[in-house]
C-alpha cells in the first residue's frame, strides 16, 4: 500500500502579504501586488515595476537571529515562510524525529548582492575588465566569510535545516521557473518511498535587484507597462506583453497521511500526484502544441490516480507571455479535452512571477483553494486571447467544493512540473 | 521617409553581418547568403535573434532598440491601423511587405501575428537594420 | 520487491583524463594534475594551483550541428557536464537501440528516459560580465541600467541557468522523462545519481542519465576558500598528519542507469549495480561541520540498510577525503562509528584531481566502480604519515588489492550535507 502525503502546514511570504492569511485574502479580493520598484532606482531600466514583498520583517527569534547575516533577501523570505508553515502545522523536528524530516526547496539562482559586485568592480575592475592579478594584493577585496557563506547556491537549504533542526534528507533544486514545483514533487516522493516521514518543502526567490532585473530586461521577457503596474501582468489576455517579476517564498509541511491523522492534524489537502517532464525543444521557446507540459500533466494525474473530470481548478503557469500562454492552453486542451469547463486562473496576474518560488507558492495556493473552496481570479483578463480558449476565473465565485486541484510550472530550459492535490475527504483511506 | 537603402550600402556591411550571423549560429560563413532566412534556413530560434543583434551592435558600434523593425514598418500608421490585438491588419501587412522588401512576397501571410514577424527575417534584413542604425548615428 | 538498478555506461572528465579508464590509470600511476591557473593571472596568488580539465573537447559534444551554436554560449561547467553525459550515452548504445525501434516505440523510449543533473549553480565570475557597465556607470545605477545593453549579452541569464545540462541533453537526445537539477554544493552530483536510482526503483522510468558537473575554479572562490583555511599552497594529502587543505578541480561524471529488465531487454552490458543510497544533513550551519561526523555516519547507515548489506560486506570506501583538517577528521570519525575496528580499505581521489565540488560525488562513484570492477584501488599517493587521529583508517600511499565487489562512496558539502552510495561490480567482471 503506497504511503499518502498530507499537507498540514502552509507559510507564505508574497508580494500580496507576508503571511498565508494576508496573501490569500488579497488573492480573493483581486488586489495586485505589482507597483513601481522601490528597493533600488530602476529609472535607467526599460522595466520599472515589479511585485515586491513589502514591510518584511525577518522572522527568527533569539539565538537564531544571528543566522540572518548568512541570509540573502530571498533566503530571509524562505526562513519566514518556513517558520509560518511549521507553526501552522503544529509539529516540528525534535531530537527524536529530526532524522525523519526532509527539507527540499526550489532555490533561486545565486546572486551576489549588487554592492558586493560593486566592491569587486572598484577593486579589481576599475576600468571594467577584471584583473585577477590584483586579487591578493594590498587594496584587493577583503575576505568576508559571511558573505561567502551567504552566496553559496545551497545557503538557503543549509540555513533552513539549521534553523529548524532538520537532519534527514536535504535537497536544493533549480530548474528555473519549475524549481518550486519540482522540489515539492520530490518531497512527496521522499515521504512515499520512506526516505522521510515529514518534509519542509517549498521554494523561494528574489530577482528584483539590479542584476536580476537586468538579466530579464536583456531577454526582453518583461512587461514594460510602467504606467499601469496593476494591469501589467495579463495572462491569457490578447494584449499581454510579458511577465512581471515577483519575489517571495512558499513552504509547506508535508506528512505521512496516517501519522498526520493519528495526531489529529488539520489537513489542507492531500498532495496526491507529481508529474515531471522535459520539453526537449528549445531553451526558452515553448512548443506550440503544448508538448512537454502535456506529459507533465498526464503523469501528475496518473500519479494521483485522478481523472481529468475530477479536477475543479488549475493554477496555470500563465506567465503572461504569448508563447507560454498559448502553449499551456494547447496543453490543457490536449489533456482535458476540447469540451472541458475546468476552471483556470493564473495568480501571476496579481503577484507576478516568483521564478524558483512560483511552483511552491502556487501549489500552496492550490491547497488553500481545496481547503476553502474558493478560487482566486485571473486578473486583467479583459480581452481573452481567442487562442487561449479556456474557462478562466474572471470574477469572484461563490464557495464550492473543489475535489482536485492542479498547479503547473514550466521553466526556462524545458523542465515542466505539475502537482495534483486532492480534497482530504476524497483521499480514500 | 528616409532615402531608400541602396544595394551598395547593403553590400558594404554584408560581409561583417554575415560573419556575425554565422558566428551566432555556428555556421560556416559559406552557408550564409544575403537571402538566407534566419529561422527557416539557418535554424535560428528567438534567443539567437537577440544574440545576433547584440553582435551587430558591438561589431558596428551602433544601437538597435528592440522592436525597431516593427516600429519603423508601422511608420505613421496608428497602432490600431497597424495591428489588432497582436494580429497584423491588411494595412499593417502591406506596410511590413514594403519595409521588408527583401523578403519574398509569398512569405507574408494574411492575419500574421506580430510575434511571428521575425520568422520572415533574412540576412539582408539584418544588413538593412545595420545601415539604418548607422545612418541614425550619423555615420 | 523493487527491481535492481544497474549501471550500463559511465562517462567522466577531469584534469586526469577524459574517460573513466584514463582517470583510473592516472590515479594508479600516482599522477597529480595541479598547475598554476592560466585563465587568470595567478602569479601573485598564495594558492595558484588548480586541476583544469584541459582535455575537454567541446566540439565533440554534439553530433547535431544545429547545437554547435550553443557550445559557444554555454559555460564551462555545462560543457563538462554535456561532454561526460554524451560519452556515457554513446557508450551505452541506447541511441542505436532507439534507432531500431518504430516511431511510437522510439517516442515512448524518449518519454521514459529520465535525466537528473547536479551542479554548483551560478559562479561569481558570471557576474563579471556586468563589470564594464558598472565601471562606465561609476556608481550611478540609472546609468548602469541604460549602459547594460551595450556590453552584456542579452542571453546572459540563459547562459547562467543551472539547469542547462538538462536542457541541452533534452534537446540533443530528445529525452523527455522525469528530471531536475540539484544545486546543493558538493553533494549535487551524488544526489542526481541517488534520485535517478530512486526514480527507476520507484517505477517512474526504466532508464535515466545522471550527471554531476562543476567548474569551480575562479578567483573569488579561491580567495574565499584560501582565507577560510581550506586551500593548500602545496599538495593535497587526505588523512595525512601534515595535510594543509584542498585544491580545486573541475570536471564531470555521468552514468546511464537502467532497471535490470530494461538493460536485459536491449542486451546492454552491466557495469555495476547501485544497491543503496543515503542522504543526511547535520544542520550545523552554512560552512560548519560537526567534529563527530554524525551526518555522514547516518548517511552511511541508511545506505547500508537500503542496500541490505552489513558493513563487513564493503570492500572499498571511496572517502570524500578532501585534505582539509576538520573534514578528514570528522569523516574518519564517521567511518569508525559505523565500521568499528574492522574497516575496509579507504581511499580518496581529490589528492590527484582536486575538489570538483558539485561533480565530486559523481566522479568518485564512477572511479570507485572502476576500482571494484578491477579489484584494485589506487592509493593516496601524496600520503606520507597518516594522521594518528584518523587511525585506524586503513589508508595507504600504495594501491590496494580489493577482496570484494562492493564500494561505498561518500560525499559531503557545505551546509552539513552528506551522501553515501553503495555500488557493486558484477561478479565475473574484470576487463580493464
Amino acid at each position: 500500500m503506497r504511503r499518502r502525503v498530507a499537507i498540514t502546514g502552509i507559510g507564505l511570504v508574497t508580494p500580496l502579504g507576508n503571511s498565508t492569511a494576508d496573501s490569500w485574502r488579497a488573492l480573493l479580493e483581486g488586489r495586485s501586488g505589482i507597483a513601481p520598484i522601490t528597493s533600488f532606482d530602476p529609472s535607467g531600466y526599460p522595466v520599472q515595476i515589479a511585485a515586491e514583498v513589502r514591510n518584511f520583517q525577518p522572522a527568527l527569534d533569539g539565538s537564531r537571529r544571528k543566522l540572518l547575516k548568512f541570509a540573502s533577501r530571498h533566503v530571509q523570505f524562505a526562513l519566514a515562510a518556513a517558520q509560518q508553515a511549521i507553526e501552522d502545522a503544529g509539529v516540528r523536528p525534535d531530537p527524536r524525529s529530526a532524522s525523519r524530516w526532509a527539507c527540499v526547496a526550489g532555490s533561486g539562482m545565486m546572486g551576489v548582492a549588487f554592492e558586493e559586485l560593486a566592491q569587486i568592480q572598484r577593486r579589481l575592475a576599475p576600468h571594467g575588465d577584471f584583473r585577477g592579478e590584483l586579487m591578493f594584493k594590498p587594496g584587493g577585496p577583503a575576505p568576508d566569510p559571511v558573505a561567502y557563506g551567504r552566496n553559496q547556491a545551497n545557503a538557503g537549504i543549509a540555513l533552513l535545516v539549521q534553523c529548524f533542526g532538520i537532519k534527514g534528507y536535504a535537497g536544493a533544486i533549480h530548474t528555473a521557473c519549475a524549481s518550486g514545483g519540482q522540489a515539492v514533487g520530490l518531497a512527496l516522493r521522499l515521504i512515499r518511498r520512506g526516505s522521510a516521514d515529514f518534509a519542509l518543502a517549498g521554494g523561494f526567490d528574489s530577482m528584483i535587484n539590479p542584476i536580476g532585473l537586468a538579466s530579464f530586461c536583456l531577454l526582453g521577457a518583461l512587461s514594460t507597462d510602467n504606467d499601469a503596474p496593476a494591469q501589467a501582468s495579463r495572462p491569457f489576455d490578447l494584449t499581454r506583453n510579458g511577465f512581471v517579476l515577483g519575489e517571495g517564498a512558499g513552504f509547506m509541511v508535508l506528512e505521512e497521511w496516517q501519522a498526520a491523522r493519528r495526531r489529529g492534524a488539520r489537513i489542507y489537502a492531500e498532495l496526491a500526484g507529481d508529474g515531471n517532464s522535459l520539453s526537449s525543444y528549445r531553451v526558452t521557446d515553448s512548443h506550440p502544441s503544448g508538448d512537454g507540459p502535456i506529459q507533465a500533466m498526464r503523469r501528475a494525474l496518473e500519479d494521483a490516480g485522478a481523472d481529468p473530470a475530477e479536477v475543479g481548478y488549475i493554477n496555470a503557469h500563465g506567465t503572461s507571455t504569448i508563447m507560454n500562454d498559448r502553449s499551456e492552453c494547447a496543453a490543457i486542451r490536449a489533456v482535458f479535452g476540447a469540451a472541458s469547463r475546468v476552471k483556470v486562473s493564473s495568480t501571476k496576474s496579481l503577484m507576478g512571477h516568483l521564478i524558483a518560488g512560483a511552483g511552491a507558492v502556487e501549489a500552496a495556493i492550490g491547497a488553500l483553494v481545496i481547503h476553502h473552496g474558493r478560487l482566486p481570479v485571473n486578473a486583467n483578463l479583459n480581452h481573452p486571447d481567442p487562442q487561449c480558449d479556456l474557462n478562466f476565473v474572471r470574477e469572484a465565485e461563490p464557495p464550492h467544493r473543489v475535489r482536485v486541484a492542479m498547479s503547473n510550472s514550466f521553466g526556462f530550459g524545458g523542465s515542466n512540473s505539475c502537482l495534483v492535490l486532492r480534497h482530504r475527504e476524497d483521499a480514500g483511506e | 521617409m528616409s532615402a531608400a537603402i541602396t544595394r551598395a550600402e547593403v553590400e558594404a556591411v554584408y560581409p561583417r553581418v554575415a560573419n556575425a550571423v554565422a558566428q551566432a549560429l555556428a555556421r560556416d560563413p559559406a552557408e550564409v547568403s544575403l537571402n538566407s532566412r534566419l529561422f527557416a534556413d539557418l535554424e535560428a530560434e528567438s534567443i539567437d535573434l537577440l544574440d545576433i543583434v547584440f553582435r551587430l551592435e558591438r561589431e558596428f558600434k551602433i544601437q538597435i532598440p528592440r522592436g525597431r523593425i516593427i516600429e519603423d514598418a508601422r511608420g505613421d500608421l496608428s497602432e490600431a491601423e497597424f495591428e489588432n490585438n497582436g494580429v497584423l491588419t491588411a494595412a499593417g501587412l502591406a506596410r511590413l511587405r514594403d519595409y521588408l522588401s527583401e523578403v519574398p512576397a509569398d512569405n507574408f501571410r494574411p492575419r500574421m501575428n506580430i510575434a511571428d514577424v521575425p520568422t520572415l527575417f533574412t540576412v539582408e534584413t539584418m544588413c538593412k537594420m545595420v545601415v539604418r542604425a548607422m545612418r541614425a548615428a550619423g555615420a | 520487491m523493487s527491481e535492481a538498478v544497474v549501471i550500463t555506461a559511465a562517462g567522466a572528465i577531469c584534469a586526469l583524463g577524459a574517460d573513466p579508464g584514463a582517470i583510473l590509470a592516472a590515479l594508479r600511476a600516482g599522477r597529480t594534475a595541479f598547475a598554476p591557473l592560466r585563465e587568470w593571472d595567478s602569479s601573485t596568488w598564495p594558492a595558484p594551483l588548480a586541476a583544469c580539465a584541459d582535455q575537454l573537447d567541446a566540439a565533440a559534444i554534439f553530433s547535431d550541428r544545429k547545437l554547435l551554436k550553443s557550445v559557444q554560449r554555454l559555460r564551462r561547467t555545462d560543457l563538462l557536464g554535456l561532454y561526460a553525459a554524451s560519452r556515457a550515452i554513446a557508450a551505452s548504445g541506447m541511441i542505436e537501440y532507439r534507432a531500431a525501434l518504430d516511431g511510437a516505440q522510439a517516442a515512448a523510449f524518449n518519454e521514459n528516459t529520465a535525466v537528473f543533473t547536479g551542479c554548483g549553480g551560478v559562479a561569481y565570475h558570471y557576474q563579471y560580465d556586468f563589470l564594464p557597465a558598472m565601471a562606465a556607470a561609476d556608481g550611478d545605477i540609472g546609468v548602469f541600467g541604460r549602459q547594460l545593453g551595450a556590453s552584456v549579452n542579452p542571453t546572459w541569464l540563459l547562459q547562467a541557468l543551472p539547469n542547462n545540462v538538462l536542457c541541452y541533453l533534452g534537446i540533443a537526445y530528445g529525452f523527455k522523462g522525469p528530471n531536475f537539477c540539484v544545486t546543493n554544493h558538493s553533494v549535487s552530483g551524488t544526489t542526481a545519481i541517488i534520485e535517478a536510482f530512486h526514480s527507476l526503483r520507484g517505477g517512474d522510468a526504466p532508464r535515466a542519465v545522471a550527471v554531476g558537473h562543476d567548474a569551480p575554479i575562479e578567483p573569488e572562490t579561491i580567495l574565499n576558500l584560501y582565507h577560510l583555511g581550506l586551500l593548500t599552497s602545496e599538495s593535497v594529502r587526505p588523512f595525512d598528519a601534515a595535510r594543509s587543505g584542498c585544491l580545486l578541480g573541475e570536471g564531470a561524471a555521468a552514468m546511464v542507469l537502467e532497471t535490470a529488465s530494461a538493460a536485459a531487454q536491449r542486451g546492454a552490458a552491466v557495469l555495476g549495480t547501485i544497491l543503496g543510497t543515503g542522504v543526511a544533513t547535520e544542520a550545523a550551519g552554512v560552512l560548519a561541520i560537526r567534529p563527530d561526523g554524525d551526518g555522514e555516519a547516518r548517511a552511511i547507515e541508511m545506505a547500508l540498510e537500503e542496500a541490505g548489506v552489513e558493513p563487513g560486506a564493503i570492500s572499498l570506501i571511496a572517502a570524500h577525503g578532501n585534505g582539509t583538517v576538520n573534514s578528514d577528521l570528522s569523516e574518519a570519525a564517521a567511518i569508525r562509528q559505523v565500521f568499528g575496528a574492522v574497516i575496509p580499505p579507504v581511499t580518496s581521489f581529490k589528492w590527484a584531481l582536486g575538489h570538483t565540488m558539485a561533480a565530486a560525488g559523481a566522479l568518485d562513484a564512477v572511479i570507485a566502480l572502476g576500482c571494484v570492477r578491477t579489484a584494485l584501488a589506487p592509493g593516496i599517493a601524496t600520503l606520507r604519515d597518516p594522521d594518528p587521529r584518523c587511525l585506524p583508517l586503513p589508508v595507504s600511499a600504495a594501491a590496494t588489492p580489493l577482496r570484494g565487489k562492493i564500494a561505498l562512496v561518500l560525499g559531503r558539502g557545505f551546509g552539513g550535507m552528506n551522501t553515501a552510495l553503495v555500488i557493486q561490480a558484477p561478479a565475473e567482471d574484470c576487463d580493464e
